[in-house]
């Protein structure tokens, strides 16, 4: 039987792949709308057994004992790998040309290898024209839940067990726990603009602004919304000239903040290695050349790649002759380097890098490395091995630094794996390929445990023969052991290539194939949330249905895909999303590929009641807004329908609506990119996740005008403010009066009166500014020759301006000093732009720097280390050239770094001198210092760590109750607590109360005022509060000889409360 | 297309002080290209050229080097370790000797490094002499004269005999210097300074007697003389060239707001007449040089990363093309060759464009 594939397209070995029992089984019955699908979960027996190693692939020397084997290696190598080499093959640009002529698809199209037939052709292109209109359209069918499922969970030994049925599939019953299409998808690459190569062997990864697809061989990027943004040839991407190249795989590294790629060059027997520029795929990428043996000839077949938060591994199957018909097999091996040597090469481009090249490994064969969030250390390469006895996952882990490397070898027992026959599909007595092995495998950020998942033989509960399944295995990494282990199957369909990825928030997701004999090979997509049983999945979705069988075969198979028929990523942009792509048939010989953003929804939290009037996140939005939405009449009608909108209780969101004169739409890659960098935002949640949720929504165009102040910025909101809908609607005073306590407000007009300035904010804190970009000097936009501010300049200056309203200032609780050099933050002029530090990050401050004297700075000391560590910045004197943070600092450019009293007028202003004022420069720490201001109109902010009441409304009622606290107290003292225990005063005291206090009739009683909510009178209501506290404060380091209240005890009660009440009136005024 | 935009606003002022000032119009045609670059050392900053040699220098701030650079096949010839800090530099290509300041570590109480002018042989790259000053720093050289002329932190110019490297005089100008240009054919060295008012001053090379000043602030711009302000002359055409930032465009704003664009402005000054001829506003101007023999003006929009070739006889903008660096801080053209070389301090790479008619 054919245990894999090779090169590309040829198949040129096959092996045994023993089985000796069918699985025992739990089982999940899936009653699924068409196509149906019901899916079990086969569990299998924790194999605790000592094992021997699989005897039918040859292994190494090196390898005969390799239970827990250890190998410290600097770059040694065996005898059969001293050619292997790693070099730098410079930049390719989508921009320039590149030096292939191919660079268009319209040229790729025409080099195609084996050309359409002229009616597939025309299948495709109507395809094509249809969807083109709608990229992030609901996709055909639109039914992504499939059915209403009636999950059984099966436990037992042997498939015919099942019981209990219609066991819920949650370990709580209160949490639902579901898996569902977010509507955003869109086709990837196809059979006709990819170059007509076959399988397409489809590929994905995800930033929080970006969506990179690869296939055989072409790519794509859309924006995170789904549009399309860039399509290219791999040809020209990896600078691959007409070298055989196959197999594209990507990735997104979380901590370098680029994007990974890799193909294998058949021609010259290496994996050509791409690397994006942090947060941008459409700029350059540095390329680099992994080649596997000097002379070229051996081939690195179904390579993959791999980061960690050091190093970058690629791994592949080798072979001989160019992968060729007669080719042997060689053996794994895998190549690491340091990452830094990858995201930042030497200038020297052809200088070859300091990498590790382990032994080739004739006992290991498509060993996968697990997907990592780039924040784990270590590399782990995993693989299914088979054999006489017991199967066993075969881990490979590298620890530490690339010159002194660690590579640890284990075996891990798991239930037999038997080889899966061929998958039916209608149409066809020709069953499509299933003859991959592992397929796929990831870590899970949340306790760093391995899943992999391989296809596998099973039996389905109610079937009478064995299918393709597909096999999902955990690995606990603290006990090298298979905690979880079983099989997917379907009664009557079989699965097919599957890929999986752990999520941010820890749920497990996996893509995969599925088809019957009625059933067309089709996409779906299922999951297991973190907090879910063991040996249990989610209801599986639809993804996209299979418009025809695969009828492109030979003899005895039809190829459905090389070696993986699905990808998918991590969406960093969202813990509970993925990111997935698979291929589907757009005609009975074309295949095409479907991108689609899925989400789990495991926590369960939203089920739980949260304090209706608090804030359990802390981002100025009420727990029952954001759980439930907000009424602002009380009239039972949501006026503001916050769930749907995204918000979430445990997470911090934060609302923008945006309009745009005529020319000033924004550009969404820049407002991608800000929303991209608030999820990453170094600030807590009570869901455990990192990061502010910004929605922003662009609304509509308003009138063009030359120029903008801030008295017309509110007008255009009393006119604009909400979508055309919301303002036409019955309800619409509601629901603006509801989305102005939420949203905040920005118009991308043309300029301000008198001024080139980018941007102005309404106040600080505030709801409300301007993106103004329109004066000449500022960027061009090329289609319309209106000035309207580049990329970098729109989205800088959006979130400038944003962070006034948030409460950052230029120098972070204060507008000066500017440009100073330890305040690494988008508010700083130094930075809201990319002009004087071409790779700031767009980003606000992470943490306070280190403050600086300018007339006593240390030079050991420097600037302090940035957040994250090794950002640039820049100092006077000229020339202020761009130096990393986080090193010793020559102040007086004297030549040294030792000096300790130096004085020096240090931030740079705009690359030329000083400010002229020598002064302290003090870091700040604009995330954890954000104000999120909620009603503008009162004035009222919240800090993120201290949530209170939020609303006029609420703050009144609060302000109330204390007033009738403080009334109620001192209409009941005894007469023994006034001054002489005169009967009099008390009398007088209490009349005053009643009248002047407590009179909610009277506008002008202290109740009156504030429930009128005459905030131009609260200062007159402190006065008189003050007033109040001064004639019963002895007791308290007041003046005893005014006190008509003497009683100590009513004193030390009544003040605070008038404290209070007096603070909270002159917060309403501030 | 940017870039054409971008031209039609700069054209649109520029036609305005042209016609202000009743200034000739011409059309040229032209086209910028990149065409190589090279890596040099760490944070390049400055560079000249030397004709005779067709050799380009230039100053690697952070790596207390001078990479040179082989005109011809734009490879990387040698690299000159200097002490730290290198910046200012400047070549005679009648002797092929190259001024390049920078600081010498010593061990001297309160000191750790003075500033000096290394004087180099370009033939044999080999450091023949330091000159000594406070905050000395090379700014011309007269070459058919073999002077030197250098600023400090002083209100003085001094004149340096490139034979002796002795000071053969001091000139006084009772506020800080910050560039010179020499007029060979005249010998006339111009001066911009500033101290209450922002002045060009022209004295006269042979008595070293201050004959004229001009004075640059016009309404509406407040120009900002600082290190970022260069000067050419063109001693063909009889023109002086200076590019300054405006004020203003950097300031700090007790607002709410965003940056403003950070303005400058290129003068054209006819050297007979010691008048201002036009006035050309830009964006942010970074370096400045002149072709002798086409009368082309390059300097680079540092904000949008744009070089601008200017026709030097009406201020005319020629060619424009996004530069492909990040961070250009210096600028050179080889009049001979035609070719421009950038010096870019943050990808540490000379890029080298051609203009082609």
């Amino acid at each position: 039987m054919r245990l894999f594939s090779n090169c590309g397209d040829q198949e040129i070995g096959s092996i045994s792949f023993l089985r000796d029992n069918i699985a025992i089984s739990a089982v999940l019955v899936l009653l699924l709308s068409s196509p149906t699908l019901t899916l079990f979960v086969n569990l299998m027996q924790p194999a605790k057994a000592q094992f021997q190693e699989p005897t039918t692939i040859p292994r190494s020397p090196s390898f005969a004992n390799n239970s827990n084997s250890t190998n410290n290696a600097t770059g040694g190598l065996t005898s059969n790998n001293t050619s292997v080499s790693v070099e730098s093959t410079g930049i390719s640009k989508f921009e320039e040309p590149l030096p292939i002529p191919s660079a268009g698809l319209d040229q790729a199209a025409q080099e195609m290898p084996e050309p359409l037939t002229p009616n597939e052709t025309e299948i495709l292109k109507a395809q094509n024209e249809s969807e083109s209109s709608n990229l992030t359209g609901i996709a055909q069918g639109s039914n992504k839940t499939l059915a209403e499922l009636n999950l059984n969970l099966t436990q037992g030994i042997g498939s015919a067990l099942i019981s209990p049925p219609n066991q819920p599939l949650a370990t709580d019953p209160q949490i639902t726990p579901q898996i569902v299409a977010t509507g955003i998808e869109y086709e990837g690459r196809n059979q006709l603009n990819s170059g007509g190569n076959y399988p397409p062997d489809a590929t994905i990864a995800a930033d929080p602004q970006y969506v990179l697809q690869m296939v055989n061989l072409a790519g794509q990027i859309n924006s995170e919304e789904g549009n399309l943004l860039k399509s290219f040839t791999l040809r020209a991407f990896f600078n691959a000239g007409n070298n055989f190249i196959t197999d594209p795989i990507l990735l997104y590294d979380n901590s370098s903040n680029r994007f990974f790629a890799s193909i294998v060059d058949v021609d010259e027997g290496s994996v050509r290695v791409a690397v994006s520029q942090p947060n941008n795929p459409l700029l350059e990428w540095n390329t680099f050349r992994f080649k596997f043996s000097s002379t070229g000839i051996d081939c690195p077949d179904q390579a993959y790649i791999a980061v960690s938060s050091d190093k970058l591994a690629v791994g592949a199957n080798v072979f001989s002759n160019h992968c060729g018909s007669d080719a042997v097999y060689l053996g794994s091996q895998h190549i690491i380097v340091n990452k830094t040597d990858i995201t930042t090469p030497p200038s020297n481009n052809s200088a070859n890098l300091n990498f590790y090249p382990s032994p080739r490994d004739l006992s290991g064969f498509s060993e996968r490395p697990a997907r990592n969030s780039g924040t784990q250390e270590k590399i782990i390469f995993v693989s299914v091995n088979t054999g006489d006895d017991v199967d066993s996952v075969k881990m490979i882990e590298y620890s530490g630094q690339v010159s002194a490397i660690e590579r640890t070898v284990t075996l891990i027992p798991i239930d037999t794996i038997l080889y899966p026959p061929g998958a039916t599909q209608p149409e066809s007595n020709i069953r499509l390929d299933t003859t991959g092995r592992l397929q796929s495998a990831a870590m899970s950020t949340d306790n760093n445990n391995i899943w992999l998942t391989s296809m596998d033989g099973c039996r389905a509960v109610g079937d009478n023969q064995i299918r393709s399944c597909i096999r999902l295995i955990e690995i606990d990494m603290s006990t090298k052991e298979a905690i979880q282990d079983f099989d997917l199957s379907s009664k009557g369909v079989d699965l097919i290539y599957p890929a999986l990825t752990v999520l941010g928030s820890g749920s497990l997701v996996i893509t995969f194939g599925a088809s019957s004999v009625d059933l067309r090979p089709s996409l779906f997509a299922t999951g297991q949330p973190l907090d879910a049983a063991p040996n249990t999945i989610e209801q599986p979705i639809l993804i996209k249905s299979g418009l025809a069988s695969n009828l492109r075969c030979d003899v005895d198979t039809c190829r459905w895909g090389d070696y993986s028929g699905a990808s998918l990523e991590s969406d960093p942009l969202d813990p509970r999303s993925a990111w997935i792509t698979g291929q589907y048939m757009s005609g009975s010989t074309t295949w095409a590929t479907f991108v689609s953003k899925i989400q789990i929804m495991s926590s369960g939290l939203t089920q739980v009641v949260l304090p209706p009037d608090e804030d359990a996140d802390g981002d100025g939005l009420l727990n029952k807004w954001e759980q439930f939405g907000l009424d602002v009449n009380n009239d039972n009608v949501t006026d503001l329908d916050l769930p749907s909108l995204g918000a979430n209780p445990f997470h911090k969101d934060l609302f923008i609506e945006v309009d745009y004169m005529q020319f000033h739409h924004p550009r969404e890659e820049g407002i991608a990119h800000v929303v991209g960098n608030f999820s990453k935002a170094p600030v807590s949640n009570p869901d455990n996740n990192p990061g502010i949720s910004l929605h922003v929504i662009v609304d509509e165009e308003v009138d063009h005008k030359p120029t903008t102040n801030m008295n017309e910025l509110l007008n255009i909101k009393n006119m604009k403010f909400g979508s055309s809908a919301e303002r036409a609607d019955p309800n619409s005073n509601s629901i603006i009066s509801a989305k102005k306590l939420v949203y905040h407000y920005a118009v991308f007009v043309h300029s301000q009166p008198g001024t080139s300035s980018s941007g102005q904010s309404f106040d600080i804190p505030a709801m409300e500014f301007i993106v103004s970009l329109g004066a000449p000097g500022w960027g061009v936009d090329p289609q319309t020759g209106h000035t309207v501010g580049s990329l970098v300049q729109q989205e800088g200056t959006f979130m400038h301006e944003l962070g006034h309203n948030l409460g950052l200032r230029h120098a972070g609780d204060d507008h000066r000093p500017n440009y100073k050099p330890n305040y690494l933050s988008v508010m700083n002029y130094l930075f809201q732009l990319a002009d004087l530090i071409p790779d700031r990050p767009l980003d606000y401050s992470r943490c306070a720097l280190p403050s600086l004297n300018e007339n006593g700075l240390n030079e050991p000391e420097g600037i302090g280390p940035s957040c994250p560590p090794g950002l640039k910045t820049e100092h006077s004197p000229f020339p202020c050239a761009p130096e990393p943070t986080g090193q010793a600092t020559d102040w007086n450019v004297d030549g040294d770094t030792g000096d300790e009293r130096v004085t020096g007028d240090i931030n740079c202003v705009r690359g030329s001198a000083g400010d002229g004022i020598l002064e302290v420069l003090n870091g700040y720490d604009d995330w954890s210092n954000m104000i999120f201001v909620t009603d503008p109109s009162a004035g009222v902010s919240i800090s993120q760590d201290t949530p209170k009441e939020i609303t006029v409304e609420q703050l009144n009622e609060h302000m109330l109750q204390s007033l009738a606290l403080i009334y109620n107290d001192l209409k009941s003292l005894e007469i023994g607590s006034y001054v002489n225990q005169s009967q009099g005063i008390a009398a007088q005291t209490q009349e005053t109360l009643d009248n002047h206090v407590a009179n909610t009739t009277s506008n002008n009683s202290l109740s009156g005022i504030i429930l009128s909510n005459q905030p131009d009178r609260f200062a007159t209501t402190a006065d008189a509060l003050s007033t109040l506290r001064s004639v019963m404060d002895s007791s308290i380091n007041g003046t005893a000889g005014n006190d008509i209240i003497t009683n100590s005890t009513a004193q030390q009660q009544i003040v605070p409360q008038i404290d209070n009440l007096v603070m909270g009136l002159e917060n309403q005024i501030r | 297309m940017i870039l054409m935009n971008r031209s039609f606003s700069i054209i649109f002022y520029l036609l305005i002080i042209i016609i202000l000032l009743n200034l000739p119009i011409e059309y040229s045609f032209a086209t910028i290209m990149l065409q190589d670059s090279v890596k040099v050392g760490e944070s390049p900053v400055r560079i000249d050229t030397d004709l005779e040699t067709n050799k380009v220098y230039v100053t690697n701030y952070r790596s207390s080097s001078i990479s040179v650079i082989d005109g011809n096949t734009n490879k990387i010839l040698d690299n000159i370790e200097l002490g730290v800090y290198p910046d200012e530099i400047d070549v005679n290509s009648n002797t092929s000797r190259i001024y390049v300041a920078n600081k010498i570590p010593v061990e001297r109480p309160g000191y750790s490094a003075i500033d000096v002018v290394s004087v180099i042989d370009g033939n044999t790259n080999k450091i023949l002499d330091n000159i000594t000053g406070n905050g000395i720093k090379i700014k011309a050289v007269n070459e058919a004269r073999n002077f030197l002329y250098m600023i400090s932190n002083s209100s003085f110019i001094s004149v340096i005999d490139g034979n002796t490297n002795k000071i053969l005089d001091n000139i006084e100008l009772n506020q800080q210097p910050f560039d010179i240009a020499i007029d060979e054919n005249t010998n006339m060295v111009y001066t911009v300074s500033k101290g209450d008012k922002s002045i060009i001053s022209v004295t006269d090379g042979n008595t070293n007697k201050i004959l004229d000043n001009i004075e640059l602030n016009q309404q509406p711009f407040d120009i900002a003389i600082d290190e970022n302000t260069n000067m050419v002359v063109n001693q063909h055409t009889n023109r002086l060239y200076i590019v300054a930032n405006i004020n203003g465009s950097s300031s700090f704003p007790d607002s709410d707001g965003g940056i403003e664009i950070p303005r400058g402005i290129l003068y054209t000054i006819d050297t007979k007449a010691n008048r201002i001829l036009s006035v050309l506003e830009l964006i942010s101007p970074r370096g400045l040089d002149v072709n002798i023999n086409t009368n082309r003006i390059y300097t680079i929009d540092s904000f949008n990363k744009i070089v601008y070739s200017i026709d030097g006889y009406n201020n005319g903008l020629i060619s424009e093309a996004m530069y492909t660096g990040n961070l250009p801080t210096g600028i050179a053209v080889n009049s001979d060759t035609g070719k421009i070389y950038v010096a870019d301090s943050f990808d540490n790479s000379v890029y080298i464009f051609s203009e082609l008619s």
